[in-house]
């Protein structure tokens, strides 16, 4: 293997150049307008079959509502997340016009044993966003230990809260915001970037949502 | 069908396997169908992506020089990748080849006590032919995409390196699944197809204990994976198992983070027309230690396979540009008739036609470049700028030096060396030519099969341009 490695490399030639393609920022630069962005975050999410809700302080009744609609037993979430206090304070004991509201469940144990859980039943999960990206309407998720990237992959409702003011123009924007922090933090071992709920044209280019991810992505915007 | 009643075909004139495989897809209509009306599809929804050609020539430009500055970098880049993604607790592997690939997939699963692999769609993985190795050592691997996994079942080679299972109607993929699993009811609706595949293949997604990727690009810098997908599945392949593998060729690597969104928005604007995929995933390291899922252990396979040697050669460098769009068969006028399985290799099109070559020789594959009509369309479409028609033609001009030129050949440039001789010659064959003109009527030829055969001419050239006045000079 290290054999491997040393040919492999004494085998490729550096070519000295001068030029390091630094991007530039595609589009309008006078496009920073609030409600321009929301706008183009909407539609760009309605495009790729994704729903926005608008929210204020309401958002975890909100996202009853949406769930008891759906007939959706549970709502997985990050138990030391940063949703987690506002989320149960916010959590209704009933819902208009449903019987049952989905039940609050804790990510709080390794995977292994919720796994099964996670598999079985009715679930939706509930993540925070770290921006929004109004070009191609997609959610930059940060995953971490509090906060696990299964609950944006394998329940089959993913839900968002996403603060409005976090909407910027395209993902250039976001990631030279974040290259260029001095005080960049670490990635975390799966940075990801969501668009809309999962998809497959594998047959006849036709379009077909719920593949193997979640079957629909509801982003409730706060302003 | 009326059997073709076919002419003697002289040992000079008989098809290459090449040649047979063109002509039984060619014969396959229905397949035919499938791939013209898909490559349609997806031709119109590249032109839809990119509405603003001058955005889209600044884009390919930025796409050319971040591709090229990696390539220039390489082994300082691959370097620096190593020593970052062995910091962010990746295990880094080099293999020169496809064998030496499979043996360290297959040591990594035996480590892990696995006789199964869940498998995200992966080219690389084609390319050394993982799954029959794996096969061969009595490990099962389960292909995920949806598309992989319908050609699976039915025992076949993608037809396309982006939408693999674009031959087939959906139809066909019904009655795949009923010969499949015959216990269960299927119908043709491509929801429930898809439905059905969720369920069948969710269940095995819960209890795998490895999963096997390719990668789409390297971030130096960081250390990190970046893998975008539409389905999931990939994401299911690299948080689920407990050991995640992912395997791609040594060319893959950029220099730094902020130079992906723009191949980003190359990549899948150029193969589907989509503004972005579902999900784009940066992977940097395993499960942190207070992390609850995630994989345990991170494995990257670094493929040589005849790229380093491709990268030492300034011409062939600019073939590891590519960034696996697919745009350049999508518009290619051999690809959309013959469809990938015409190739006979796993990279079909202007792409294969360069690449398989270089990773199989010259000899197995040289003649891939013969099926081409350099039309150029495969070039202007390329997002990074790849000279594909060029490249083409580096390969046929290598093929000739190779090859011992056929004797006719060389006599007949011996003989237009020397202007006088081939005067007397031609005009010699001139007054032959009543005679010679039959005997050509008759003379088997490739050629001929569809065409007139050509006439001689009574008078050369030459002649023709004396009488008119023209100096000889």
């Amino acid at each position: 293997m290290t054999n491997a490695r040393t040919a492999i490399l004494a085998r490729l030639r550096s070519t000295p150049t001068g030029g390091d393609p630094r991007h530039t920022l595609p589009g309008d630069p006078m496009m920073a307008d609030s409600d321009e962005l929301l706008g183009q975050f909407c539609a760009a999410l309605a495009a790729v079959h994704g729903e926005v809700y608008p929210v204020s302080a309401d958002w975890p009744a909100r996202i009853a509502a949406e769930l008891s609609a759906a007939g959706l037993q549970r709502l997985w979430y990050g138990a030391a997340g940063p949703l987690a206090t506002e989320l149960h304070s916010g959590w209704p004991l009933t819902t208009q016009g449903a019987t049952t509201v989905a039940e609050l469940t804790p990510f709080d144990q390794t995977r292994e044993s919720c796994r099964e859980a996670l598999f079985a039943g009715r679930n939706a999960g509930l993540t925070s966003a770290l921006a929004g990206i109004a070009e191609t309407g997609s959610l930059i998720l940060w995953p971490t230990a509090a906060e696990p990237r299964s609950l944006s992959l394998i329940p089959e409702v993913h839900c968002v809260l996403l603060e409005r003011r976090h909407i910027v123009p395209t993902l250039e924007h976001w990631m030279s915001g974040y290259c260029q922090r001095t005080d960049r933090p670490q990635l975390p071992t799966n940075w990801l970037m969501v668009t809309g709920p999962s998809k497959s044209a594998d047959i006849e280019q036709t379009l077909t949502l719920g593949v193997h991810g979640p079957k629909r992505l509801l982003v409730f915007v706060r302003d | 069908m009326k059997p073709v009643q076919r002419r003697f075909q002289p040992p000079w004139s008989r098809p290459s396997s090449l040649q047979q495989r063109l002509r039984t897809a060619l014969a396959r209509q229905p397949v035919r169908r499938n791939i013209a009306r898909a490559m349609n599809g997806l031709v119109d929804k590249r032109r839809a992506a990119f509405p603003d050609a001058q955005t889209l020539e600044a884009l390919r430009d930025q796409g050319q020089a971040i591709r090229d500055q990696a390539l220039d970098h390489l082994p300082t880049l691959l370097r620096e990748l190593e020593a970052n993604c062995t910091a962010n607790g990746i295990q880094v592997h080099w293999a020169e080849t496809p064998a030496e690939a499979n043996a360290q997939v297959l040591d990594i699963v035996r480590a892990a006590g696995a006789d199964a692999v869940l498998k995200g769609k992966s080219m690389v993985s084609e390319e050394i032919g993982l799954n029959a190795a794996l096969a061969a050592a009595g490990i099962e691997a389960l292909e995920t995409d949806l598309g992989e996994w319908i050609i699976q079942l039915a025992g076949e080679a993608p037809a396309h390196i982006v939408a693999p299972a674009v031959h087939l109607s959906r139809q066909e993929v019904a009655a795949r699944f009923r010969t499949h699993f015959p216990e269960l009811e299927i119908g043709e609706d491509i929801a429930d197809l898809t439905a059905l595949a969720r369920g069948l293949l969710r269940d095995r997604f819960a209890r795998m204990r490895v999963g096997v990727t390719g990668v789409n690009f390297l971030v130096a810098e960081t250390g990190s994976l970046c893998l975008i997908e539409n389905e999931g599945n990939g994401r299911l392949c690299t948080t689920l198992p407990e050991v995640h593998i992912a395997i791609t060729g040594i060319e893959k690597v950029i220099a730094r983070l902020d130079q992906l969104p723009p191949l980003l928005r190359l990549l899948t604007r150029s193969a589907t027309g989509q503004p972005a995929t579902t999900y784009v995933n940066l992977i940097s390291g395993p499960r942190r230690t207070s992390e609850r899922d995630g994989p345990h252990e991170v494995h990257l396979i670094l493929l040589d396979h005849g790229r380093a040697r491709m990268q030492a050669d300034p011409e062939q460098r600019a073939i590891l540009r590519c960034i696996r769009c697919g745009a350049c068969m999508n518009h290619c006028p051999v690809y959309t008739r013959v469809g990938g399985h015409g190739y006979g290799t796993v990279y079909p099109g202007p792409l294969g036609a360069v690449l398989e070559p270089r990773l199989q020789g010259l000899q197995l594959q040289g003649e891939l470049a013969e099926a081409s009509s350099l039309c150029g369309a495969c070039a202007e479409v390329c997002p990074v700028r790849i000279p594909l028609p060029q490249l083409i033609r580096r390969v046929r001009r290598d093929q000739r030096a190779r090859q011992a030129r056929p004797g006719l050949w060389s006599l007949w440039s011996r003989l237009q060396a020397r202007p006088l001789q081939a005067r007397r010659f031609t005009r010699a064959l001139a007054g032959l030519a009543p005679a010679l003109n039959v005997a050509l009527r008759w003379l088997p030829s490739p050629w001929t099969r569809s065409r007139e055969p050509p006439r001689l001419a009574r008078q050369t050239l030459a002649d023709l341009a004396e009488q008119e006045g023209f100096a000889d000079d």
